[in-house]
This record gives C-alpha cells, structure tokens and sequence, in this order.
C-alpha cells in the first residue's frame, strides 16, 4: 500500500524535482569529502584572499576567514541535514508511540497526552528552545538533536493518534478482537501498518519545521557553533556586511530548495493520500 | 392567449463533465410557459429535471455547460445572448427560483430576514430600512406568524416549514413574472407538504406569475398544475393539458409513471406517492 | 458558549502551569548558575560569590525556589534581571507591548492579505494563474523568517534606503517630532519587521483559507445566492467568505506560536525592542528570571491567544453561538 501510494505522488514533475534536489544534498552529505573542493575548516592557499566574491577557483567565494565556501555549504550539508534527519527520525518516533498508545488506549491515558501535546505545542519551539540553550549553554550537535526531537513530536503524534483512532474502529479491527486477538496484537498487526503513509507524511512536515528551526536557532548564534559550518551559522557568519551577499545567498538557496522540496514532496504525498482514501470510499 | 408565451425553449442541451465522461443531463428540450401559467415538470429523480431548471436560471455549478444551438427566450429577451451582469439584473427580480432543501439553500451564517432584504438590496433598493421592512411584510404575506422576530433568527432556529416559507418569500419578493419551484416540498413533513403548496396557490393567483413547477408528484401535478411536462433522461417526452395526461397518457413512459403511483402509496408512509 | 469559556480557560491555565513548571525545571536542573560564569574570576572571592547567590536564592534546593517563584508570580513579582539591573517584570513591560505591536500588524496585514488571497485561488481554481500563486505560496513558506528578513533588509533599507535599518524609532529626531511625525516614524521602522512576518502569515492564511472556501463553495445556498442575483463578487464576499470566517479564526489562535517564534528572529535582526531580541540577549547572560519570564509570556500570549479565537470563532458561527 506504502509503495503505491509514494509511487503516485512522484507521478508528478514537481514532486520528481524535489527527489532530485533532495537526493543531491543528501548525496553532498554523504560524500562531502570527495566532492568539496577544499578543506573547509582552513583556509585553502595563501594566495586566496578573504571575502572574495564568486570566481573560477572558488564558484561560491571564500568567507571571512578565506574559506571555501563551497566546501563549507557541502560540509554544511552533512551537518544540517543530519542534525534534521536524525531529530526528525526521534520526533516521528516519539510522536508515533504518544500518539498510538493515546490513540489506543483512549479514557485518561489519551487525555493525560493530549494535554501535555497542547502545553508543547502552546510554547513557540524556538522560545522553548532558547530557555533550553540559556540553562545547558552552548549545545553539541548530539544535543541539538535531542532537543529538535523532543520538541518536534506533538504534531506528529496528532496525526497518528488521529489515524489511530480511525482505523481502530473499522470493521476488521472489530472482528480481530472478536475472535480474540490480543490487544497489542491488533495494535501491531492491524492498526500500526495502516498508519504508516499518514506517518510519512508527518515525517515531511517535521523536516519542513526543523530545518529552518535549526538554521534559525544557529543564526541566532544559539545553535551550531563555528568552525562547525551549518548552513545556518554560515549565515550569521555572513550577514553583517551586505557587500559580501555570497555569503548569505548560497547557504540561504540550500535551505529554501531543501525546504521547498520537502514541503513540494509533502504535499504530493498527501494528495495521493487523500486520493486514495477517496477510491477507497 | 395572444403573444409569444413568457417563455420559450428551443432544443435546449445542457451537459455536465464528469471523471467517467461527458453527461447529458438534458438533451434538446422544448417548450413553453405562457404568463400566469402553472406547469409542472415531472420525471423520476436525475432525469434532468434540476439541471433544466439550473439551465433556464443560468446558475449552473463550474462542471456544467450550456450546448450551442440552445434558446431561452424569456420575456422578449434571448437569455443566452445576455451578459452575466444583464442575468443578476434578471434573476430575483423577473426570474426566481424556490430550491429543494429549506436548510441547505439558505445561508447558516445570515438572519433569514437579511436574507429576504438582501433580494431588495441587490436589485437597487437602497435604504436597509426599507428592504428590511419589504423583506419582513413578505415574510408576513407567506404566513409566518410574528415575522418581525423570526426575521432576525437564524435558519437553524426554524422550522422545515418556516424555513420553506422564507424561501418562497425571498423568490417572491420582487414579484417576477416566472418562479421555477424544484420540488419545494420534497424535504417536507405530509401536513406542511399541504400548507406550501396551498400557499404557493394562493401566492400565486395574488400575483399571477407563472410557475414552473418541478415535482415526482403526480398528486401535486393533479392539485396545482394546468400542464404537464414529462421529462426522461434528459428528454421531455409528453406535454399535455393534466386532465388528459391523467385520463389518455399519450407516451408509455407517462401511463407507466401513472401506473407505479397507486402501488406505491400501498407501500411505506413516505415518499408516498412518489414516482 | 458559557461552558466553553470556561473550560477554555481552564485549558489555558492548565498548560500555562505546565509550561512554567517546565521551564523551571529544565532551566534549572541545567549544571551552574548565573554567576558560574559571570563570577568565576578567580579574584572574585568565594564569599562574594555565596553571598550573590544567597541574595537571589541560587543557594536554596530547587523545591523551595520553585515554590518562591510560584509565589512570586502569584503576586506578579517575576524576580530580578541581574544582566540589566532591574525588575524582571518592568523589561517585561517595557518590550511585550512592542512585541505585541509587531505581532498584532503582522496578524492583521497578514490575515487580510492571506484571506484575499485564498479566496481568490479557490474562485480561480486550475487556472494557470492559480497554480502560479500556490506554487509562490510554497515558496514563501519554505523560506526561513530570518533569511526573508535579511532579504528585505538588504533590498529595501540597504540597496534602496526607502526604510530604516533597525529599532523602533528614529534614535536622533523622535523626540523632537510632533505626533503625526513620530506616528509615521513608527511606521516606518515597522514596515520591514512586520511586512516579513505578514508575508509568512499570509502565505499560511491562504492556504487554509482556500481550502476552506473550495469546502463552502459547493453549497446550495451559493447558488441561492446566485439565483436571487448576487454577482460573483457579492456571492463570493458576502457569502462564502462568511462562512469560511470562523475556522479561519480558529486557525489565527494555531498561527501564534510560529508568529512569535518568527518575532523572536525578527526582533533580532532588525533590533526591534521586543521581548524576543530581549530573550535572546539574556541568554548569552544566563540571565534565568529573564528567560524565563520570557518563555512564560510567550505561552501565556499564545494559550490566551488561542482561548480567544476559538471563543470568537464560535461567536463568528450562529449554530455554535447559542448553544450553552
């Protein structure tokens, strides 16, 4: 079902670009260090100046500290897109087992969560975010990930709670527990399966949530720090002086393709959704 | 009856675009109305009957469309030649319609008196005041006891009946000269059924426009109508004076129409004598 | 509508309380305190240091702070700011109205400017302008606050000049201006900051919006309308628009946190003095009353915020109003 559904939304052009552009940084990510050019921790030569604008030898400039800033956007790409990779991966995670056991077990259990989901999301993420940086101080990269997923689950575990509860009042669900099947059986088997497109997309939304949360969270200089280059510290690195705009510009389009792209797949994803359910009815 | 009729219509086609295809919902009907006339449009449900009526209203929903070839002369004017600013002009003010479901047709969100009004207001009458005061005399005229209240309730706070009510006052304010009614009683308990299309009547020989009346119901058609039209997938098939359509049914479609009735009103109580 | 008041407000108070337990928790289970860093210098004695931290309740266990700190904002007494050397409570009401002015007109031009648009999509639907717009839409979307900030900063008040750099207020004429003038002086420093938050605001509103105008648009009493004959402008305005006000209300309330997480970026950026630039400059001071106040205000904006629109978008719906 999964498949067929994901096969549907890539039907379209816009949806086959967002791969594309996806599968590229990802592509920058993994293999940073066979396609940087150069180091992007150190500047690359003695010649090169700091703050030059966009030439041969270096196509996106160098910053302040004559670095490559090619390298650095490509590097950049392994750190932003696995810092949002993996907090999505735990958000999505948290999320889905808060919403199943809410979805699942209902009376106060389902209250008790539900409550604790609006106090989460009634705190604006990067406010929470910012008193949790003011009590831990600067963060690794590991616990930039910890506190993007632990705030990022409460709209994915709506979602499934939401299809949870759905699906556990249809028919064969119905007819599973008649004849017996254990509970968390039913859970596993029948309900759990049937939640993952609606998972999928949820997946998509919080992607499209964490990345410009963290590249913010880094612009306010609160986030990554330098000389680790996330395409958000890039730009904070750059945005004092507006005579240098490759600064700014290049690490500013990653984040809008990539953000674009994942909102562009989301959508598609849920349309063919929506599509199927409508079929189905 | 001297003059053209009121209305004419020539090989009128109206087709629909549905995911499984192009659907003729009405294809190539003609007829007419004379002034003052009531006739019934009959059939079974989705033959055509509401999107005809649609058709002559030009209110269409996005997926309809009007063929080539079609002719609407309404009162001199050729309907289809004229702009959609001449048809708002037209409609509510010459040319009304009474729709089917009393909740659904009437805004949840407006007073169903600012809704009478708004017939008066969009057709040039300035003062709220006055339109406000219209809206609540006709509301009065359709029998609603204590209109100045009711006028400022909301359509879920009234009654099937009432609601119905509003709806011929809103058609009627303006007094045009055809009301199209699609099946103003259908969504209708039996007793109130009864009082509607006595009210209808009587609206009717106070002004005298011509009504268009659609219905399933050939009691309705026998009670109300001095003709009849019958329509079958899309196709208006017979149109004769009521007494002999009842008494010589000319199509087969028609005398088998007029043979179901009786055995369906031995059946369950509602929809009694529904085709 | 008494009922749901009521059990709205409950809800709020609830999640507020949540909220600044929270907050409290988290921040102060963190290792250190303010004045690890600011009096680690070694020539700063440790009894200077004890002292400074038994004269702010740094030295008590953590219980007994909190319920202090309760206590204390029962009585609106939010602590003390040791990074600018006063009240917690009046930096609170220094920068929340100015907060709340750059939200407020965000909300506003936003809401109005995503309404009109949305509905204008879903009345042009499938057309090639329309897919244009919702592919702009997107596009909006997906671009950070902060980088639409530095964009607008860069084309209008640095390549153009046509609007202030930053702050609130002319910092040499403001004070010698007349009414009129500082009004407009005002205006001009919100352009930027608020026009960012409304372009964000506004490319979220239309979303909904269209999707909830294309679920009014079918209804028979559209066609009702038609049929007593309204223009498409009327029908569309009057009726349809109507009916889609009140889940765009509701929808106004949800907007709030992502508007203030958007403000606190903003703020920064264009060095408007609201409790956003406020918070983040006391983090670099761990300044924990501050924060904390902080990330209280902000919940307690969005949870009344969100109280509000849902109570006024059952008032915007008749079937809901006189329901008790």
């Amino acid at each position: 079902m999964a498949p067929l559904f994901a096969r549907r939304a890539l039907r379209s052009t816009g949806a086959r670009m967002a791969v594309g552009i996806l599968a590229l940084f990802v592509l920058c990510a993994v293999a940073a260090k066979q396609l940087a050019p150069y180091d992007p921790r150190v500047q690359p030569a003695a010649d090169t100046g700091k703050n030059q604008p966009p030439s041969r030898a270096h196509p996106f400039g160098t910053d302040g500290a004559s670095r490559d800033v090619l390298s650095r956007l490509i590097y950049g790409a392994r750190v932003s897109l696995g810092v949002a990779g993996s907090s999505v991966l735990l958000a999505v995670t948290v999320g889905a087992l808060v919403g199943a056991l809410a979805g699942f077990a209902g009376g106060w259990v389902d209250a008790a969560a539900m409550r604790l989901v609006d106090a989460v999301l009634s705190v604006p993420r990067l406010l929470l975010l910012i008193a949790l940086v003011a009590s831990v101080g600067p963060l690794s990269i590991g616990g930039i990930i910890l506190l993007l997923g632990l705030t990022g689950w409460p709209v994915t575990s709506r979602i499934v709670r939401a299809e949870v509860r759905t699906l556990r009042e249809r028919e064969y669900v119905h007819a599973a527990r008649a004849t017996g099947v254990p509970e968390w059986r039913i859970l596993a088997a029948h309900v759990l399966p049937g939640v993952i497109p609606q998972l999928i997309v949820a997946a998509t939304l919080a992607l499209a949530s964490v990345i410009p949360t963290e590249a913010s969270l880094s612009y306010l200089g609160l986030g990554l720090r330098p000389p680790t280059p996330s395409w958000g510290n890039m730009i904070l690195e750059g945005s004092d002086d507006p005579r240098t705009w490759w600064l700014v510009l290049f690490p500013g389009l990653a984040i809008v393709a990539t953000v674009l792209s994942v909102n562009a797949l989301g959508d598609r994803l849920r349309e063919a959704i929506d599509a199927r359910q409508y079929q189905r009815r | 009856m001297t003059g053209p009729p009121l209305l004419q219509v020539q090989d009128l086609r109206t087709t629909y675009v549905r995911d499984t295809g192009r659907v003729h919902a009405v294809d190539g009907v003609t007829f007419d109305v004379g002034a003052g006339e009531i006739v019934a449009l009959v059939g079974e449900s989705g033959c055509g009957k509401t999107a005809l009526a649609l058709s002559l209203m030009r209110v269409l929903s996005t997926n309809g469309r009007l063929e080539p070839g079609s002719r609407i002369r309404f009162d001199g004017l050729d309907l289809l030649s004229l702009s959609e600013r001449a048809m708002c002009d037209l409609r509510g003010r010459r040319l009304a319609m009474i729709f089917q479901e009393p909740l659904s047709a009437l805004n949840p969100v407006m007073t169903v008196g600012a809704q009478v009004a708004e017939v008066a207001r969009l057709h040039g009458e300035r003062s709220r005041r006055v339109a406000w005061d219209r809206a609540i005399a006709m509301l009065e005229r359709t029998g609603i006891a204590a209109a100045g209240r009711r006028a400022r309730q909301y359509p879920h706070e009234l009654s099937g009946g009432m609601r119905q009510r509003v709806l011929i006052a809103m058609a009627l304010l303006l007094a045009p000269s055809l009301v199209i009614a699609d099946e103003p009683t259908s969504a209708l308990d039996v007793t109130v059924q009864a009082q509607i299309l006595d009210l209808l009547r009587d609206l009717q020989r106070e002004t005298g426009m011509a009504v268009l009346f659609i219905t399933h119901d050939f009691g309705v058609v026998a009670e109300l109508c001095s003709r009849a039209l019958v329509m079958r997938e899309g196709k208006i098939v017979e149109d004769a004076p009521v007494d002999r359509l009842f008494r010589s049914p000319a199509h087969p479609y028609t005398a088998e129409l007029l043979a179901v009735v009786p055995r369906l009103r031995a059946h369950g109580p509602r929809g009694a004598t529904a085709v | 509508m008494r009922r749901l008041l009521v059990s709205r407000a409950a809800q709020s108070a609830v999640v507020i309380a949540l909220v600044a337990t929270l907050a409290f928790v988290l921040i102060h289970l963190a290792p250190g305190d303010p004045f690890s860093t600011s009096l680690d210098d070694p020539r700063v004695g440790s009894e200077i240091r004890d002292r400074q931290r038994a004269l702010f309740g740094y030295d008590r266990p953590l219980p007994e702070q909190y319920v202090r700190w309760v206590g204390n904002l029962a009585r609106g007494e939010l602590g003390y700011s040791h990074t600018l050397g006063s009240p917690v409570a009046e930096v609170l009401r220094d920068t929340v109205p100015h907060t709340l002015l750059l939200m407020g007109t965000a909300l506003v031009l936003g809401l109005i400017g995503g309404v009109a648009l949305g509905t204008w999509q879903a009345s042009r639907r499938g057309s090639v302008a329309e897919h244009a717009a919702g592919a702009a839409i997107l596009f909006a979307l997906s671009v950070p606050e902060f980088l639409l900030a530095l964009g607008a900063l860069a084309l209008f008040a640095i390549h153009l000049r046509w609007l202030p750099v930053s702050g609130m207020v002319d910092p040499a004429m403001h004070d010698s201006m007349g009414l009129v003038r500082r009004v407009a002086d005002v205006v001009r420093h919100l352009a930027l900051p608020a026009g960012t938050l409304a372009l964000v605001t506004a490319a979220g509103v239309s979303r909904y919006q269209r999707t909830a105008v294309l679920a009014v648009l079918p209804e028979d009493f559209l066609r009702s309308a038609r049929a007593k004959g309204a223009r498409r402008s009327v029908v569309l305005v009057r009726h349809a628009l109507r009916n889609a006000l009140g889940p765009l209300i509701a929808i106004c309330g949800l907007l709030l946190p992502a508007l203030l997480g958007g403000a606190v970026v903003v703020e920064r950026i264009f060095a408007w003095p609201g409790m956003g630039r406020m918070m983040v400059d006391a983090v670099g001071g761990r300044d924990y009353p501050l924060v904390l106040a902080g990330v209280l205000a902000g919940s307690v904006l969005v949870a009344v915020g969100g109280a509000a629109a849902d109570v006024l978008a059952s008032l915007a719906d008749p079937r809901l109003r006189n329901r008790t």
